[in-house]
């Protein structure tokens, strides 16, 4: 057994390994929070009637399904300084680079997520928003938006966890994430089994904890089932709220 | 109040309104029936703009229907009330009456709280106010639906076939509120079937088929002597 225990506990809660997993989780959230902004109108387009402009999108969602994400990164990094001038300085960094990669990658699935969860809320939650008068971005903000989210919720958890481990991805542009540090932990040490179960744990906890959290978001759907809408009706009564 | 001058409305290639005209006078109530596919929804639809109309004029309490500038006007000005209540399912019964109120600017929070509240009594709901839509059965759903559309102050209420969801000991309790309002002298456009709530309250009848109004008489003068080969076959074929 070649297992050292205190190699492993050392390495967890040390500087490079935090840094590493905060990297992840921050290009994570960051990459899918901007994928999420950039899918919305276009998911509201590709719900309204057909014009070019849908066809221009759709495209999009093609391109960015078609072309592997390891390939995006790499021409993000390497082939957009070449193009562009600007990208040569210095503020483009790693990081930058693997967040716009990202980010485009992820917003041609999260597109059509978030089409169907829009396409999922009946047709009459429109009409009864215009025939009381209100303008088309409050229809979205107040009745469509919440309704769609409950549908969207799911997939796009599956997508965060698949999006979070697709950042390992960004080691090849020397990022330092969690995958990176790992690799250099094991190359200088050869203690493979120890550092490996460093990132494995920092993943689990990532992604046990976005699962939590998906819970409590979930408990704001409670108005879409009968029993558990009384309950959150006596709850909301009784507080005055 | 409302006027409709030769209205025509496609869908694509179907012709779905055929130069409908009608003229409706402030407090009149118009019951508008005839066989499914005549273009009865189309019509009260393109009344709030909720369908664009192709060609004609539709004015509504002074504005002209499809302005761009007056669209939102038009939709406040006429409330609407749905065969399927399309109340929003994620607000309360008192946040599905506000949000609207609130959104537009109009009035304080505390105001459109209490117009809600004094809507929701109107309708005999106000016990149902904390509850979430689905908690609720259909004749009660399609209340609320109707205190919303109420608090927006409408000055005409169009109805599509407000009772036909309905299981039929629910059918009741929605047409004595439609009543009540109209006793109150709101001017109502309504879709329906229901004979009984015709008689009782429209001033005129409209008998629509296949995208035309084919006849337009008081409601006693309809039932008993309906001047259309039509509607004889359309009121034999419902009195069944
Ligand atoms: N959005 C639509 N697209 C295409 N055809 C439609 C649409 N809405 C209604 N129609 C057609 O227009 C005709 C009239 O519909 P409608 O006004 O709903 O009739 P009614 O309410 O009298 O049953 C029907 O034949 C229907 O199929
Ligand atoms: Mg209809």
């Amino acid at each position: 057994m070649s297992f050292d225990p205190s190699t492993f506990w050392e390495a967890l809660f040390s500087w490079p390994f935090l840094r590493g997993a905060l990297l992840t989780l921050g290009l994570t959230i960051a990459a899918h929070l901007t994928a999420i902004l950039i899918a919305l109108p276009l998911a509201v387009v590709l719900n309204g009637p057909p014009s070019v402009l849908r066809k221009l999108i759709t495209a999009y969602v093609g391109f960015f399904r078609a072309v592997p994400t390891l390939l995006q990164l790499l021409f993000v990094w390497n082939a957009l300084p070449q193009i562009f001038p600007i990208f040569r300085e210095e503020w483009f960094t790693p990081f930058l680079a693997a967040w716009i990669a990202l980010s485009l990658n992820e917003s041609a699935y999260q597109v059509e997520i978030n089409r169907s969860a829009l396409s999922a809320v009946d047709g009459g939650q429109m009409a009864a928003g215009q025939a009381i008068g209100l303008k088309k971005s409050h229809i979205y903000r107040y009745i469509m938006l919440p309704q769609a989210l409950r549908v969207a919720l799911p997939p796009t958890m599956n997508e965060f966890i698949t999006l979070l481990k697709l950042t390992s991805l960004a080691s090849i542009i020397s990022l330092q994430e969690l995958m990176t540090v790992t690799q250099i932990n094991v190359a200088r040490t050869f203690q493979f089994s120890e550092y490996y179960a460093v990132a494995l744990t920092w993943y689990l906890v990532m992604v046990y904890s976005l699962m939590g959290l998906q819970k409590l978001v979930e408990r704001r759907f409670r108005w879409s089932s009968r029993t558990e809408a009384a309950a959150l009706a006596e709850t909301r009564r009784s507080r005055g709220w | 109040m409302i006027s409709l001058r030769n209205v025509n409305k496609n869908y694509g290639t179907f012709h779905a309104l055929k130069d409908v005209s009608l003229e409706i006078a402030q407090g009149e109530k118009v019951v508008i029936c005839g066989p499914s596919g005549s273009g009865k929804s189309t019509l009260i639809r393109c009344v709030n703009h909720l369908e664009p109309h192709d060609s004609g004029e539709i004015r509504l309490d002074g504005l002209e229907v499809g302005a761009a500038r007056d669209v939102l006007k038009v939709r406040r000005t006429a409330g609407m009330v749905f065969q399927n209540f399309n109340l929003f399912p994620h607000l309360t019964v008192l946040e599905n009456c506000i949000l609207a109120p609130k959104l537009t600017g109009a009035v304080s929070d505390r105001e459109a709280r209490k117009m809600a509240e004094d809507y929701l009594a109107r309708v005999h709901i106000l016990d149902q106010a904390w509850k979430y839509p689905i908690q609720l059965s259909g004749g009660q759903q399609q209340r609320v639906a109707i205190a919303r559309a109420l608090c927006m102050k409408p000055k005409v209420m169009l109805f599509d076939e407000p009772t036909s969801a309905l299981d039929p000991e629910m059918v009741g309790e929605v047409l004595d509120v439609m009543g009540e309002l109209a006793s109150e002298g709101m001017t109502m456009i309504c879709v329906t079937h229901e004979m009984g709530f015709a008689r009782k309250v429209a001033d005129r009848v409209v008998f629509m088929d296949a995208g035309r109004i084919v006849e337009i008489a008081p409601p006693e003068t309809f039932f008993a002597a309906p001047q259309s080969d039509r509607a004889r076959a359309f009121l034999s074929q419902i009195s069944h």
